[in-house]
């Protein structure tokens, strides 16, 4: 870890887990911001360069898959951040594409703060 | 003329006479006498000239060809109709040659008077005959060989053929022969039987193509007659051939053949060319009647072929005819059937059918009915119908059995139950998702926040424990809910089953169950690894849910021929046997908290995978759950 604490992105529709990761990472000592759909996350991004975004796969109603959207937005602009989509809906399909758009890891709801701290962990250290 | 030849003559009560080949007659006897004063009004003197006696010249040429085939050696049958006394009065003329040094010089002649037995004409015999093709319920070819008996023995002819016209309408082909017992009937049949004549050909293609009446007074005359053989060796000189109509149609020949040389005399012609039509058209009836039998016949037979039972009743129930399937299911014969009331019992499906034939009848329209009696279950429709035979109403019930249609759809009922079920509970399941998700990070944040609190990590443990119930059941949920693509690929069944009993222990742990595992490597089959891990860790659980603590799950792998086997064993109280039978049904649960959904969803993952799951119980105490798959590869 750098001097300066990585910058991380939470960005999911659901105010109170936004709310719950954002304590657990500050907790940690990173620096949390929150978006809670598509456009606030894509602004966010267009400002700011952050080191690690956690996406909810689904901002939206039934079936919507905004977070590829995200990932793929910063595959192309910010190659140096890292990606992190997490679903309490994924097929095979979606995760499949979810990795062919640049995510780095894509985790299947329910997992512990434990569990996702360690795969964010992990992304920050290798830069 | 010597004696005996006088006292024979005169012995014969029939007009008889003696004739040289100069046609003079040189002897008779009274009744010759007695007719010719009838006729010329003048007692004949011997000797006499055939022309001082038959002066009309019709009369005298019939009667010089009659004597010139006689004084050829051949034995002659005529028949001759004059008037006697104003009426007329019919014959049968024979001539028969007398031989000296093989030449003939004379022959004796006889008149027989047939008026009596004649008086019935050849289409009179006909129509006598076919009369009895009428009333006879013989088969066609038998009662045809009795009319051919009839007309010959009435009419004198020694054999006798119908021809009828083949299906291709090309040929005549013999169908019914008639001979007389003294003719070699054998080979006559044989030689009969080869035949086949073309329109135009032959006596029989002759009177075909003639649309009348042809006959050949002696065959022997005759140039191109094609069974001069056969004729010759049953001895036939005379033969007629009549078409036999049906309206305009011909449909086959009657020829007739004798022995005796018979010119055949024009009103013999018509009245068998008026016979031939007769016959025909009873012929040809009577083919339509056999068509019609047939088909009668195939429609019996489609009748009973038809599975469903169908009783056609009276409109009091009285049974008049079933075919097999309703026969089976009254029981006995058709005769034991027929004419009894359908209200066979009391009990279904006779109290049904009862009612079903009272509706119809009252109401005299259609009704329907459903019967359940016992596990079997029938639809019963009844019809009522004028039966033109019989001019009666009849009632018509057909039953169907519609116990697998039933049973078919319970099965998808309960299919599509669970089916609907399966999406409620995997749209809930899916929804729930998120806020096990948000309390899990949510405990785990509080622990973060708390971490000097042992009191508050105990209750945080106890916590998860119940969200960690509450996933499992709600992954169980999600599981039956989905509609299910299984990806086989080749994959090691046993680091499948390694993984899944890792994961088992922690949660056997918590129990205070040990989970003893011998599993064999290299358990190479065709598997969605994802699926069957997710069945192995429903049954290892539900073992390890029915275990008490310090009690030990068995677990083990190995290969077994061309089989790899699984099975997980517990050491508590076992299956009740009488559940056993409904233990992978889905939501069938006894234990508190189960979803009732873990075997069931175990069960469809391994016939997925083409494998056997049975439980039971061990012979000492606990469960016992094995897996059976065969093993493919790719």
């Amino acid at each position: 870890m750098s001097n300066r604490p990585d910058r991380i992105l939470i960005v999911d529709d659901e105010e109170l887990i936004v709310l719950t990761m954002r304590k657990y990472f500050e907790g940690l000592g990173y620096r949390v911001d929150a978006a809670h759909e598509l456009e606030e996350a894509q602004a966010l991004l267009a400002n700011r360069r952050y080191d690690l975004v956690i996406c909810d796969l689904r901002l939206t109603g039934i079936g919507g898959v905004e977070g590829l959207q995200i990932v793929a937005d910063i595959h192309q602009r910010c190659a140096n951040t890292r990606v992190v989509l997490l679903s309490a809906f994924g097929t095979p399909e979606i995760e499949r594409e979810s990795y062919n758009r640049g995510a780095d890891a894509f985790l299947h709801k329910p997992k512990s703060m434990m569990e996702i701290a360690s795969v964010a962990m992990n992304l920050l250290d290798q830069g | 003329m010597d004696a005996l030849s006088r006292a024979i003559l005169e012995s014969a009560s029939d007009p008889t006479w003696i004739m040289t080949r100069d046609l003079v007659v040189t002897a008779f006897n009274a009744p010759f006498a007695a007719i010719c004063e009838r006729v010329t009004n003048v007692a004949p003197e011997a000797p006499v000239a055939l022309d001082a006696l038959v002066h009309e010249p019709e009369a005298n040429a019939w009667w010089r060809d009659v004597c010139a085939r006689v004084f050829t050696g051949r034995h002659v049958t005529a028949d001759r109709r004059p008037f006697l006394d104003g009426s007329k009065r019919y014959f049968t003329i024979s001539g028969m040659p007398v031989l000296c040094d093989d030449e003939v010089v004379q022959a004796v002649f006889a008149a027989r008077d047939v008026t009596e037995r004649s008086r019935a004409d050849p289409e009179e015999l006909f129509d006598l005959a076919v009369t009895r093709i009428l009333t006879e319920a013989k088969p066609l070819e038998a009662v045809l060989g009795d009319v051919l008996e009839f007309v010959c023995e009435s009419d004198g002819w020694d054999c006798a053929v119908i021809w009828l016209i083949e299906p291709d309408g090309q040929h005549l082909a013999p169908s019914v022969i008639w001979t007389r017992p003294d003719i070699d009937a054998g080979s006559f049949r044989e030689r009969v039987n080869e035949l086949r004549f073309a329109r135009g050909r032959g006596i029989p293609g002759k009177a075909w193509s003639r649309e009348g009446p042809f006959w050949v007074p002696d065959l022997m005359d005759e140039t191109g007659f094609l069974r001069r053989e056969v004729a010759a060796l049953s001895g036939l000189h005379a033969a007629a051939a009549v078409p036999l109509y049906d309206s305009e149609r011909v449909v086959g020949v009657l020829e007739m053949a004798t022995r005796a040389v018979r010119p055949i005399s024009d009103r013999r012609q018509q009245a068998l060319g008026r016979a031939g039509k007769t016959l025909g058209r009873l012929i040809a009836r009577r083919q339509l009647q056999q068509i019609v039998e047939k088909k009668s016949y195939e429609w019996t037979q489609t009748f009973d072929a038809i599975a469903l039972p169908i009783f056609i009743t009276r409109m009091d129930g009285t049974i008049m005819r079933v075919n097999r399937a309703a026969r089976d299911l009254v029981g006995g014969e058709f005769k034991d059937v027929l004419g009894r009331n359908i209200a066979v019992s009391g009990d279904e499906p006779w109290k049904t059918l009862a009612d079903t034939v009272t509706s119809v009848s009252d109401s005299r329209t259609p009704c329907t009915a459903q019967i359940a009696e016992h596990d079997r279950y029938w639809d019963v429709n009844g019809a009522w119908y004028h039966s033109t035979f019989d001019g009666e109403d009849r009632v018509i019930i057909a039953m169907r059995d519609t116990t697998d249609l039933v049973r078919l759809a319970e099965s998808v009922r309960r299919g599509e139950k669970l089916a609907a079920l399966g999406e409620l509970v995997g749209g809930v399941a899916h929804e729930v998702r998120n806020p096990i998700f948000g309390i899990g990070i949510t405990i785990d944040t509080l622990q973060q926040m708390l971490p000097d609190r042992p009191d508050i990590n105990e209750l945080a443990e106890v916590l998860r424990n119940w969200l960690g119930r509450l996933n499992r059941l709600m992954e169980n949920l999600l599981a039956y809910g989905k509609s299910w693509t299984l990806s086989l690929e080749e994959g090691s069944l046993d680091s499948v089953l390694r993984v899944v009993v890792d994961e088992c222990r922690q949660i056997a742990a918590q129990s205070s169950v040990h989970i003893d595992a011998e599993i064999e490597s290299d358990l190479v089959m065709l598997l969605d690894a994802h699926r069957l891990g997710h069945a192995f860790e429903n049954l290892i659980i539900n073992a390890i849910q029915h275990s008490s603590m310090q009690q030990r799950v068995q677990v083990a792998a190995r290969r077994d021929g061309g089989f790899v086997t699984f099975a997980v064993r517990d050491h508590g109280p076992g299956f009740n046997p009488a559940d056993l039978h409904r233990i992978f049904e889905p939501f069938f649960t006894k234990r508190r908290g189960g979803t009732g959904l873990g075997l069931s969803i175990a069960q469809r993952v391994v016939d997925e995978h083409g494998g056997i799951i049975t439980a039971g119980n061990s012979p000492d105490g606990g469960a016992v759950i094995t897996v059976r798959f065969p093993v493919f590869s790719l």
